[in-house]
């Protein structure tokens, strides 16, 4: 099972990276919107997780992508930030599939991406 | 948990003791009046200053300088010297000996408070840990070698980062210093220093609202935290 995680903090992506390969997952890292779609034009993954505001592209404009120009339904997880309700709301709006809330516990991210994956 | 400073007295009067009697429950505090009890004492506890009454005369209070410093036992914990007279000859024979500071009389409560705010071991008491690792260690699962990497990581950028925003600040780009001040949080929140989150937290909302003042003021006051928690860090 392939995951994509699109986020620009590093110590962050690490974090989340460290936790999905424990689980078993394979996991490719990328820090901004504009790689997440370079990539995933030859790429397939069962799950992207993004982080909303990153420089280039963000989080809205890549599952824009995901969903309107490349037509996927890959499940996608939105990391957002503490009252940015009106973000959240926008990328479900977009295709979103779910989100969780930085900071966030690994344990809470893990359980929601198997519940995708599966 | 607040250290009680131990602090052993050489005098035959009780002067020191009543300038000590408002803040004696932070101290313990050992009254002896002659060189034989005190060794005795210092043989048998450890001591965080050492306060000699020169009224017990000079001479008496410069061998028992001279002994203390020279035992290695005893010989690093400071010893400050009471007296009620100036004079400059008999504080050069001091400072030969080593002492590490004059109280002069009348002590006050203040004179006394500011030699104990300079122990070494009060600085001990102030450094309470400001960290809190738990964060981290949900990711780590327990993985040493993952929380190692986290913290070089930490250690090695986020003075570029308290840089940036200083010359983002000067800049007058408010947008950057957004964006910047949105990740730090997130990286802060891994070492649980509460207040630090905190305050990069408001600096982004002050930021996004362009209040100079307080900006300049968060910014100083993150950064002053943040090398707070890179020195207790660096020592994990």
């Amino acid at each position: 099972m392939k995951i994509l995680v699109c986020e620009d903090d590093v110590m962050l992506s690490k974090g989340i990276e460290f936790r999905l390969k424990k689980e078993g997952y394979e996991i490719t890292c990328v820090e901004n919107g504009k790689e997440a779609m370079e990539i995933l034009e030859d790429n397939e993954f069962n799950l992207i997780i993004t982080d909303m505001l990153m420089p280039y592209s963000n989080g809205l404009e890549l599952i824009d992508f995901v969903r309107t120009k490349q037509k996927m339904d890959t499940p996608i997880i939105v990391l957002s930030r503490v009252g940015d309700s009106t973000t959240v709301v926008e990328a479900f709006k977009m295709g979103a599939n779910d989100y969780v809330t930085k900071p966030f516990s690994p344990e809470e991210l893990i359980l929601r991406s198997k519940r995708l994956i599966s | 948990m607040k250290k009680i400073l131990n602090i052993i007295i050489l005098e035959n009067n009780n002067s020191l003791i009543n300038s000590i009697e408002p803040i004696k429950n932070e101290l313990n505090v050992t009254i002896v009046e002659n060189k034989k009890t005190l060794f005795e004492h210092l043989s048998n506890n450890t001591f965080d200053l050492i306060i000699l009454d020169s009224e017990t005369s000079l001479t008496n209070v410069l061998t028992v300088l001279k002994d203390i410093k020279n035992d290695e036992k005893w010989s690093q914990t400071p010893v400050f010297v009471s007296h009620s007279e100036s004079n400059l000859d008999q504080m050069k024979q001091l400072k030969v000996v080593g002492f590490s500071g004059i109280l002069k009389k009348p002590i006050s409560l203040k004179k006394l408070q500011t030699v104990f705010e300079r122990l070494p071991i009060k600085k001990e008491i102030t450094e309470d840990k400001i960290y809190d690792l738990s964060y981290l260690r949900m990711f780590s699962g327990g993985d040493k070698e993952f929380e190692a990497g986290i913290i070089k990581y930490y250690l090695e950028n986020s003075n570029i980062v308290t840089t940036e925003l200083q010359n983002e600040f000067d800049n007058k780009d408010f947008k950057k210093i957004v964006k910047i001040a949105h990740t730090f949080a997130n990286q802060s929140y891994f070492f649980g220093y509460k207040s630090l989150y905190k305050n990069i937290q408001i600096l982004e909302k002050e930021a996004t609202s362009e209040k100079t003042k307080n900006v300049k003021r968060l910014i100083l006051e993150i950064t002053k935290q943040n090398n707070q928690l890179l020195t207790q860090l660096s020592k994990i």
